[in-house]
């Protein structure tokens, strides 16, 4: 707790990011009591700009569907690739890095080998590939997105994995016996996976943002709506009903500055000796992670 | 061994395209020999690309390469354009933020490149159509030439030019953020250097301290990194050039996936695995150029 006062003392800018998240976590869970019906319902009258009927404030789309009401719906949508994402790079890309940092030798050779292979392939064009492939779905989507985003993390815990791969404790723990995976799960990894908590946040931004090009794309799961596949439904309509392109960029927007500033913010926090310097400096600017 | 690379990730999927996309291919299967077992549509696709047939395109009803040809120009064009204005852009507000540290343009330049990295490139695409073309008029809704446009050579060229202003600032802005603070990080690293210091006890003036001694040494990282993102920038270009309606290769990627034509796909993703080894060698080679030390030949 003394370190959230401090957090949110020194880098207020993490506070407006998990400020941002948790808003936006509210309305994507409280989607389903908000607006319980079908936001793909028709539900108004045609083409109405926001701010005009108190029913629909954000105003209706070309079919007489609610904005509000399919943004809140495309929040849950964009939000659980997002992170779902997130959770698979984050699992290949630790196991990956710290298989080969443990390691070494020839397995950590051919484990980099292969996630330099993975960095220098067109993520986006093989994202692409991949949900066309296996038919547009949000499992396809969240798999297609995870399957390009891991090698930063792994690079990263593998750097981390090698540093502490000859510290004391870890030599300390072998001497008494135990089995590698025991050391790798409970010594090492604990204590290097600070730095790739704040990627993992980067990661999260990265795969709404790619989830959201799929979705303009038109390569999103056909049975929901995504704030991408808004954007793209509402393109034809750009000249005259620019406001239904606009509400979900910002939406994007918005989640993606949020897990950004966060980042930012736990990076500073999990590193005091950066925190004092920024501080002495008198320079609180965060997001370089 | 780069080359070897590209050519094991398509094998895979071609062995993955072939047997996942029946549902388009139905009945012109036998036709098109997709009724072979996965293992002999692998080798005849091999064997055509060690003779670069690409194949063809049943959708389109033309080779492959044919195709991919026609688009280069186009794609290439808007790529330069934009590549050339986030080097140049982002090298000059990174050195005048590195210069001025802490101050009014470094700020700036945090905030722009935060802000940029966090929307989507088609939505700002979209937003400069609705500002640029539909309510100001400044510039083209979309497309690459105009029907009837001026007469002559250089009435074309103007053409073109009017019309890639839009889709080369979008797709720079990413890149000119991201250049600009490589070239902030790097400069900011080799203001601290002694014979920086020496520099200034000679008198020499701060403008040429920046070009000559400072941004000279910056460069590598920024060269670095810019070879690594254009890997990247086809997949950018794919969604610029389906907002502006530009009639390159990213395009031509966008209407394969929508008509579910795997085959020119996967040689459209071929063709971007060579642009990357081209711009590695490229980038090696310039290396080589900038600094000295580095000897092309070991």
């Amino acid at each position: 707790m003394s370190r959230f006062i401090a957090l949110a003392r020194t880098n207020p800018s993490a506070l407006v990011g998990l400020a941002l998240l948790l808003a936006l976590a509210g309305v994507a869970t409280g989607a389903g009591v908000l607006y319980p019906g079908d936001p793909m319902a028709m539900v108004g009258p045609r083409s109405l700009w926001p701010l005009r009927d108190a029913a629909f404030p954000l105003g209706t789309d070309q079919l007489g569907r609610d904005v509000a009401a399919q943004l809140c719906h495309a929040a849950r949508v964009s939000l659980s690739i997002g992170v779902g994402a997130a959770i698979l790079a984050t699992m290949i890309g630790v196991s990956v890095g710290a298989l080969a940092g443990y390691a070494g030798g020839r397995l950590d050779d051919a484990l980099t080998r292969l996630s330099e292979y993975f960095q220098t392939i067109p993520t986006f064009l093989f994202s692409m590939v991949l949900v066309a492939v296996l038919a547009p779905s949000i499992g396809s989507v969240t798999l297609a997105i995870g399957l390009t985003a891991w090698p930063e993390i792994a690079r990263l815990t593998r750097a981390e994995v090698f540093r502490i791969r000859r510290a004391d404790y870890v030599l300390a723990a072998e001497t008494m016996g135990l089995g590698h995976a025991r050391i790798i799960a409970t010594h090492i990894l604990p204590n290097s996976l600070a730095p790739v908590i704040v990627m993992v946040s980067a990661v999260v931004a990265h795969a709404i943002l790619v989830e959201a090009a799929l979705a303009f794309l038109g390569l999103g799961d056909p049975n929901t709506i995504s704030w991408g596949s808004m954007i793209g439904n509402a393109r034809p309509l750009l000249r005259t009903a620019w406001y239904l392109t606009a509400l979900p960029g910002l939406a994007i927007f918005v989640a993606v500055m949020g897990f950004v500033l966060l980042g930012g913010g736990v990076a500073d926090l999990l590193n005091p000796r950066m925190r004092v310097r920024r501080t002495s400096a008198g320079e609180l600017r965060g997001g370089d992670a | 061994m780069l080359k070897a690379i590209p050519g094991d990730l398509v094998d895979v999927i071609a062995g993955e395209g072939g047997a996942a996309s029946p549902e388009y291919m139905d009945m012109l299967r036998a036709q098109f020999g997709l009724d072979r077992p996965d293992w002999a549509q692998f080798l005849a696709y091999v064997r055509q690309l060690g003779h670069f047939d690409l194949g063809y395109s049943f959708r389109h009803n033309m080779p492959i390469s044919q195709l991919i040809l026609d688009r280069l120009p186009a794609t290439l064009l808007l790529i330069g354009a934009a590549v050339a204005l986030a080097v140049g852009l982002g090298l000059l507000l990174g050195a005048l933020a590195a210069r001025f540290r802490g101050g009014l343009v470094d700020q700036a330049v945090s905030v722009f490149a935060a802000v940029v990295f966090a929307t989507p490139v088609f939505w700002i695409g979209l937003m400069a159509i609705v500002l640029f073309a539909v309510q100001l008029r400044w510039f083209p809704l979309g497309g690459m030439t105009q029907i009837g446009g001026p007469p002559g050579v250089l009435g074309a060229v103007g053409d073109i030019a009017y019309h890639l202003v839009l889709p080369a600032s979008t797709l720079s802005l990413a890149y000119l953020a991201l250049y600009a603070r490589v070239t902030r990080a790097a400069m900011g690293e080799v203001y601290d250097l002694d014979y920086v210091r020496t520099a200034r006890a000679k008198g020499i003036s701060e403008a040429r301290i920046a070009i000559r001694h400072v941004l000279r040494n910056a460069l590598l990282p920024v060269v670095t990194l810019s070879g690594l993102q254009l890997g990247s920038v086809l997949g950018g270009a794919v969604v610029v050039e389906t907002v502006f309606s530009w009639p390159g290769m990213g395009r031509l990627a966008f209407e394969a996936v929508s008509d579910r034509d795997i085959n020119l796909l996967l040689s459209l993703f071929l063709c971007n695995s060579l642009l990357v080894i081209v711009m590695s060698l490229v980038i090696d080679l310039l290396y080589g150029v900038l600094d000295p030390r580095v000897e092309l030949a070991s």
